[in-house]
């Protein structure tokens, strides 16, 4: 049974011209699950940027640079700005579990994710669990259109667009192996086994006891797992596969400047072919235009870098030439 | 209701490291028929070497599209990548089965596996059990989180369902390319606790211990308490012991046999191509230093 004097604290991760997509989720959230407390980390600063103070979301913001992290000066210096922003999940789970301790459970979303039901289930299943996580897809492609299923095993069977933890001993040792891991390789690098903060959470269920791989086919429904799922509007409510309902939905690669493109990260689902889904995206395009989207999506965040030019490029060809025409010559031997 | 059954797949040239396998299950898993899957032509098998189990020729398996796997795949992919179509094989003759890695040695009953198999339809090894111990867990988490030189089965709908797709897999995408999500039969297996039922993730530390998780296991206390089950020396170096086993059954001889299906390995590291990379590694200081002092 679901025990309500159990608090949750949801979160999400954004820079500033993500908040029409923070605000977004914020609201569906708020509507189904009052109860919940919703915080907006942001991987940003507020005080450098001429903001209309008006359109910001009602909600709580939690910059990055208020958290504590001991290395976040080498972090920023060692990351670009999509694996800064996925490197800092782990540090805010550890942030509310020290700081929060009226909190039980912390579940985190992305950004373009749109709560549409109570999460009952997800609490239920964290009562008896210490950390859920929601796989791609739980049946195969059939198929050679991207992304493959071994993209996918390369980038990670969980999308970690969602993750969950009970506050336990055995997710706090998750949260810091996490955070050990974040802090120097949360980098893409596929052919080395890397994948941002992705990647190594496939260790999770291996690593650490009671961790529910939750197939529930209302989780996270995005473009990686719409092969094998089915949605329809029926008593006002949005349903998958007839019956099941939709918990919640992962606009993962949609663009509004793009409205005819599910997703720049994938060519398997389209919209020609999947009338069911047309309301749903049109339904997210009309909150983020509402949530301002235009407005924010201009803003540049504090953390991006400029890209590093390579100096001296002729000079460096030069300088190995002697060592790489031997190294060639030994090699065709 | 038939024995359960434990196998391996092999060429010829691992057919000893195979037989001391079922040499030492038989030692205390007597009540277990051990069989060999041979991806190779039989009647390459020198005469004077006699196998006392069972051997499973791959051409009895009538494996679709095998002509085009041996063409396209090396001889150590095309073994790995014959797994499934074994494991349905044997699963036609067993209700529970289990297949274990030809380079492995059993210490003790494995009995507790079969148990496991009466609430589940596979069972996976993970390569790693313990965060941080590891010092490059990365390089194990680019080859696969679980370990394909231990798995336990049962006949259900739900195990037949994934060695289909498994061996769809394995037969049309089981290279070895790790930068595109490849290692042949082995990292399939990430899908299958989020595609199938009933998957049980053994997390034993006497299992299937090898040099990829060799950091994180202590031998010797795992004998003292009775829980060494199984070492893999895939990959890894011979110790001495082994290789007297081995010797027994001509080893030596056996593993310059070149298998029949499959073709020769391009990739291999030469001595050439080693001192090559190594070069080109001295050369980049070359960077290091520009960058230091020019920019």
């Amino acid at each position: 049974m679901f025990a309500p004097h159990f608090m949750t604290l949801v979160f999400t991760l954004c820079s500033v011209n993500y908040l029409a997509q923070a605000h977004t989720l914020g609201d569906s959230l708020r509507e189904q699950n009052p109860d919940f407390e919703y915080v907006i980390g942001l991987v940003d600063k507020l005080e450098t940027k001429e903001i209309d103070k008006s359109k910001l979301p009602d909600y709580q913001l939690l910059e990055i640079d208020k958290i504590n992290i001991s290395d976040f000066a080498g972090m920023c210096e060692r990351y670009n700005i999509t694996e800064l922003n996925t490197a800092v999940k782990p540090y805010y789970f550890d942030y509310f579990l020290k700081n929060r301790p009226d909190i039980t459970n912390i579940i985190y979303f992305d950004p373009d994710i749109i709560i549409f039901d109570k999460l009952t289930h997800l609490i239920e299943n964290l009562t008896e669990n210490n950390i859920v996580v929601t796989p791609h897809m739980t049946t195969p492609y059939n198929d050679d259109k991207w992304q493959r299923e071994e993209d996918i095993i390369n980038t990670g069977i969980f999308n970690f667009g969602f993750v969950a933890i009970k506050r336990s001993t055995e997710a706090q040792k998750m949260i810091i192996w996490w955070c050990d891991k974040l802090k120097n390789e949360c980098i893409i690098d596929l052919c080395n086994g890397l994948f941002v903060d992705q990647h190594w959470a496939e260790f999770f269920p291996v690593y650490f006891d009671k961790v529910f791989i939750d197939k529930h086919l209302g989780n996270n429904v995005a473009y990686w797992n719409l092969h094998e799922r089915l949605c329809s509007f029926v008593n006002n409510r949005w349903v998958i596969n007839g019956n099941i309902p939709l918990h919640f939905f992962h606009y993962s690669g949609y663009l509004i400047a793009k409205p005819n493109e599910v997703s720049k990260y994938q060519n398997r689902i389209n919209f020609e072919e999947r009338a069911d889904i047309v309301p749903l995206f049109e339904l997210y395009r009309n909150q983020l235009l509402a949530k301002n989207e235009l407005y924010w999506k201009n803003f540049r965040c504090d953390y991006i870098k400029p890209k590093k030019a390579q100096r001296l490029v002729r000079v460096r060809k030069y300088t190995k030439l002697p060592l790489e025409k031997l190294a060639s010559f030994i090699e065709k031997l | 209701m038939a024995s359960p059954i434990i196998f391996t797949v092999c060429s010829i040239n691992q057919l000893a490291n195979a037989i001391v396998l079922g040499d030492s299950l038989k030692i205390q898993n007597s009540d277990y028929h051990f069989q060999i899957g041979l991806v190779d032509k039989q009647s390459n098998i020198p005469t004077n070497i006699q196998s006392p189990y069972p051997i499973i020729e791959v051409n009895l398996l009538n494996i679709k599209g095998f002509g085009e796997m041996s063409e396209r795949y090396t001889h150590e992919e095309l073994v790995a990548n014959c797994k499934p179509f074994f494991t349905e094989y044997f699963l036609q003759k067993t209700e529970k089965l289990i297949f274990i890695d030809c380079t492995s040695v059993i210490f003790q009953s494995i009995s507790f596996v079969s148990d496991i198999l009466d609430q589940s339809n596979i069972i996976l090894t993970p390569q790693l059990l313990f965060a941080n111990v590891h010092p490059d867990e990365k390089q194990i988490l680019n080859s696969g989180i679980y370990h394909a030189g231990f798995i336990g089965l049962k006949k259900s709908d739900e195990t037949l369902k994934f060695l289909k797709w498994w061996g769809k897999n394995t037969s049309t995408k089981g290279f070895k390319d790790l930068c595109k999500g490849l290692n042949t039969d082995q990292l399939w297996l990430e899908h299958v606790p989020a595609m199938y039922d009933g998957v049980y993730i053994l997390k034993e530390a006497g299992v299937n211990i090898g040099y990829w998780n060799q950091p994180e296991r202590n031998i010797t206390q795992l004998k003292l308490a009775s829980k060494l089950y199984s070492i893999n020396y895939r990959d890894g170096q011979f110790p001495k012991e082994y290789i007297e086993k081995l010797k027994k059954y001509s080893h030596k001889k056996l593993s310059k046999i070149k298998p029949t299906f499959g073709i020769e390995d391009s990739n291999k590291p030469t001595l050439a191509k080693t001192i090559a990379m190594k070069i080109r590694t001295l050369n980049n200081i070359v960077d290091l230093i520009i960058d230091k002092f020019f920019s």
